[in-house]
């Protein structure tokens, strides 16, 4: 606090003591408040970098999975029948084969986190083969686990291709 | 009035550096984009050549027929009735290259690295026939992830 008495430092500096030294300094509240504003900001700003960083995830992945669901649908329809991921059943009741699982999600580590590899694995994916006589019944189906944010809990979500039958 | 400056720079640095990690990962999503693009094209052209051929070594001819090619290799030729598409992986990027007659267009994909085998963890070219059909595995590693791409193609001379 400054002091701005024009008379005390006049009178002081006719007598005896030392004049009084001005400093101009921060009071306490003027700290608390700037601290207050500043956590607000960070908070507020941290939040929308994740919100964002989560969204942009998600589009990715999104895009990710249709891209797999459709590798995996030129394999099974193009690729000789001994090289195909899955095998055809003939039976009419519908069933699932053992899946293939993976990553969709690949972030780079900090230097030494994971050993020699770089690249981390998130997001795991299976995708399947479900059979069935009806039209429509061998189908090619890909599930991934979207991670949770905020108060969202994590979810399921499965990208179903129907399979072209001639070819199988 | 201090103290606000203070509050201001705090927070601009903070907004900045998440600006930053931000542009990051629009860039790295840009890049995924751009190699999505070039999936597409190596798959169209692979489904609709009437000629192909995959090479170890640059192709040292234009001409058609191609000349017998190797199983995997960096380059791939294909040959279909808008013209000859020729991709290579050069180490670092695929370029892809588009002859229409006598027009040339070429196109660069960056931050290509090469898939490790497996079992051997040894580099794999971009190009090969292992399954019985044309594939193309490469990864791109951006600044943030690392986005692995594989295209499976039948040409039509093998449908």
């Amino acid at each position: 606090m400054r002091s701005n008495s024009s008379s005390d430092r006049l009178d002081r500096s006719r007598g005896s003591a030392p004049p009084l030294r001005i400093h101009a300094a921060f009071s306490l509240v003027e700290v608390l408040a700037s601290l207050f504003i500043l956590t607000i900001s960070a908070m507020g700003i941290t939040a929308a970098w994740r919100l964002a960083d989560y969204q942009e995830l998600l589009t990715r992945v999104d895009r990710r999975a249709e891209r797999i669901l459709r590798q995996y649908y030129e394999l099974q329809t193009f690729a000789p029948p001994e090289s195909r991921p899955f095998t055809a059943n003939a039976s009419s009741s519908p069933s699932a084969q053992n899946a293939i699982t993976g990553y969709l999600y690949h972030p780079r580590l900090i230097a030494g986190q994971n050993g020699s590899n770089p690249f981390g694995d998130l997001i795991p994916f299976s995708i399947s083969m479900t059979n069935g006589a009806a039209p429509g019944g061998n189908q090619l189906v890909l599930t991934y686990t979207v991670p949770s944010y905020g108060t969202q809990a994590s979810r399921n979500v499965t990208k179903t291709v129907v399979l072209n039958l001639l070819n199988l | 009035m201090v103290g606000v400056f203070l509050v201001v720079g705090a927070a601009t640095g903070f907004l900045l550096t998440a600006m930053q990690r931000q542009a990051a990962v629009l860039q790295a999503s840009a890049l995924e984009a751009q190699h999505e693009a070039l999936a597409e094209i190596m798959d169209d052209s692979i489904k609709s050549a009437v000629d192909f051929q995959i090479y170890q070594q640059a192709p040292s001819s234009d001409s058609t027929p191609l000349a017998p090619g190797n199983s995997s290799g960096d380059y791939l030729v294909c040959v279909n009735q808008q013209g000859r598409s020729q991709f290579h992986f050069d180490g670092t990027q695929i370029e892809y290259q588009q002859t229409q007659g006598k027009v040339v267009q070429k196109r660069f994909f960056t931050g290509v690295s090469q898939v490790s085998a497996p079992n051997t963890g040894q580099k794999e070219p971009v190009f090969n026939m292992y399954l019985g059909i044309v594939q193309a595995q490469w990864n791109v590693d951006t600044t943030v992830d690392e986005v692995p791409f594989n295209v499976f193609g039948v040409p039509l001379q093998m449908q």
